[in-house]
């Protein structure tokens, strides 16, 4: 069997990730168990990276791994030359537009300054509404950015709304859905076609149960 | 935290030291040298192109990606993003007199804005060439196998040709009179290899049960010659015949050069230079994550003119195949053959010597620095030189110091 190099995303996305992977058949007990290693043989022809996800369209793009799991809001994020492969409809998450609670309608009329920890689909998402607004990129805790009028509203993934509300914001606007996305290198994609799409039809096969129009 | 006085390279280009020089030379050498054997006769552009070639839009690709600046009256110029348009300006400027078809090769750097720190370089170096006023299989062939010799003669063997078409899915759209804003959209999808979004947009906006279907399953009609008939089925006559004859003359050609096993096709396949109107294709080797080369047919890139022309070409790129060269520790010290002291008593005769050396094609240091027999010997070893020779009342004192540089390992490389 030819190996297949995956690159897995370290943090909220790994344990679904995982327990997908170990559903189609794949022996994944090797991540598991590690503590600090990041690179992991299964000896089974599958060897797994661990890195962090905002690096890992990277390493895909570069064919350090042949193929990837990683959430769309990176891949929006980064636009690299990758495949991208399936919906995996694990890792679900909303990345929505928030401040404080206005009277205006759309609330971000009088926008002028959005704080994010993504530049790139905040400064999309607003020129496709013919509007251009200042963006401030922060790498975590970008609640605290209206809180200190550094910025009138962010932008920022949400999974339970839980530390929005804590932080005095609302919801104004759902940005985009994210969910698990399978990615390929472009060269992987043709040499090792097969292994790939054996792996993408076991994966719609676990998943036809649940829903049929995953992919 | 204060700098160190330096100079300074712009971010995003690179320096090539000696021994990759000598490498990116010997590649573009072995390229140019199979162009020239199959009639392709290289022409030099500027650097500089004319701005109104390449007019600035909103469209996503090159536009947003080209260096741009205003020449002395006011107009624009731009850095040249590519070499198909150069030639293509050239062969309607110039040659028209020539017989057509042209056979032009080149090779040089060309220039594209990359984001900062993508890994990504801002000048980058491709040889290449266009067969320009000719149609057919046999010239789609050409190109194809042209590219694959020229990447066999710098040691590239376990490379793979995926072959799209740009008129199938053009033919297919438009069999089923699909608006030009989704068939833009479809478009888009297909370049950024996103089939994710493809199947969802098409969900939501072909009502069309088979065409839906048809382009669900777009991205598995991947492989050999069975692919090409499972592509065609969903055409309709004569839209059907036409692509079926059309392809599979184009595989047959390639199939009687002994090239099955290095092609194989893919119409989900769409190249990002939207000037296309044939055969696309890329070349992949396993080692690499991005293809080597590319390149495809673009019969009305000239229909503007008075003198349109079709053409097809490829492009390689010679920064990744140096690259390849690296990781296979082929970039080696650049030869020099011999380092020659002499006493200044025999200076005549060592200059007659190494006239004699130099002119049968060795590269021959000659000592400035008055250096004695021993002291020159130890500078030989320095400079890696392969012999050392020492004119002299003695006579000749010479040493074959191959076997100390026989375990020698490869330059410092220069890192992007």
């Amino acid at each position: 069997m030819q190996n297949l190099t995956i690159a897995l995303p370290k943090g909220r996305l790994l344990t679904p990730v995982v327990s997908l992977l170990e559903q189609i058949g794949l022996n994944c007990s090797c991540v598991l168990e590690a503590s600090r290693e990041l690179i992991l043989d299964n000896n089974e022809g599958y060897r797994f990276l661990l890195v962090k996800p905002i690096d890992l369209p990277t390493y895909v793009e570069r064919r350090v791994a042949d193929i990837g799991i990683i959430g769309k809001d990176v891949l929006l994020e980064q636009e690299k030359e990758l495949y991208e492969l399936a919906d995996l409809k694990i890792g679900h998450c909303r990345m929505v537009l928030a401040g404080p609670a206005v009277k205006e309608s759309p609330p971000w009329v009088n926008l002028k300054c959005v704080a994010t920890s993504y530049p790139v689909i905040t400064d999309k998402f607003f020129r496709c509404r013919g509007k251009q607004v200042e963006v401030i990129k922060l790498h975590g805790s970008v609640e605290l950015a209206p809180h200190f009028l550094l910025a009138d509203a962010i932008v920022d993934l949400v999974e339970t709304g839980a530390t929005l509300k804590a932080n005095n914001l609302v919801e104004w606007e759902l940005v985009t859905n994210s969910t698990a996305r399978l990615v390929a290198n472009r060269s992987s994609y043709h040499f090792k076609g097969n292994e790939i799409s054996r792996l993408l039809s076991s994966l719609k096969e676990v998943r036809h149960g649940k829903d049929k129009n995953i992919f | 935290m204060e700098y160190n006085k330096m100079l300074l390279k712009p971010e995003g280009v690179k320096d090539f030291l000696p021994s990759e020089a000598y490498a990116k030379r010997e590649i573009e050498n072995k390229i140019m040298g199979v162009l020239k054997s199959w009639g392709y006769r290289e022409v030099i552009t500027s650097t500089l192109e004319s701005g109104a070639n390449y007019p600035s839009g909103v469209k996503a690709g090159l536009e947003d990606r080209i260096y741009r600046f205003f020449d002395g009256r006011g107009g624009t110029l731009v850095l040249r993003p590519d070499w198909t348009l150069p030639l293509a300006r050239l062969a309607t400027n110039c040659l028209q007199s020539e017989p057509f078809p042209l056979r032009l090769a080149y090779q040089g750097n060309i220039f594209r804005f990359e984001s900062p720190q993508s890994g990504k370089r801002r000048e980058i170096f491709q040889a290449g060439g266009e067969l320009l006023g000719a149609k057919g299989a046999l010239a789609d062939c050409e190109i194809m196998v042209l590219s694959l010799e020229a990447l066999f003669a710098v040691g590239l063997t376990d490379l793979k040709v995926c072959i799209g078409h740009t008129g199938f899915l053009n033919t297919l759209l438009q069999s089923f009179k699909v608006k030009r804003k989704i068939r833009q959209a479809i478009v888009t999808f297909l370049i950024k290899r996103d089939f994710v979004s493809l199947r969802a947009y098409v969900d939501a906006n072909i009502l069309e049960p088979s065409l839906k279907k048809a382009l669900f399953h777009l991205p598995e009609l991947k492989g050999g010659r069975d692919t090409i008939y499972k592509a065609a089925d969903l055409l309709t006559n004569p839209a059907r015949k036409d692509f079926l004859n059309n392809v599979i003359i184009l595989w047959e050609t390639l199939a009687q050069r002994g090239f099955q096993d290095n092609i194989s096709f893919d119409f989900s396949f769409l190249r990002d230079l939207q000037y296309y109107t044939g055969f696309i294709f890329e070349i992949y080797t396993p080692s690499w994550g991005y293809p080597l080369g590319g390149g495809g047919r673009y019969d009305r890139l000239l229909e503007f003119c008075e003198h349109p022309l079709p053409a097809v070409g490829f492009a390689l790129s010679i920064d990744y195949i140096l690259s390849l060269w690296q990781r296979k520790g082929k970039i080696n010290r650049v030869p020099l053959h011999y380092f020659v002291g002499f006493d200044p008593s025999h200076y005549a005769q060592t200059l007659q010597e190494v006239r004699a050396l130099r002119s049968r094609g060795y590269a021959v240091i000659l000592d400035v620095k008055g250096l004695g027999p021993e002291e020159g010997l130890s500078r030989a070893k320095e400079l890696g030189a392969q012999t050392f020779r020492f004119y002299c009342k003695e006579g000749l004192l010479e040493e074959d110091l191959r076997d100390d540089l026989a375990g020698e390992r490869e330059d410092k490389e220069c890192k992007t």
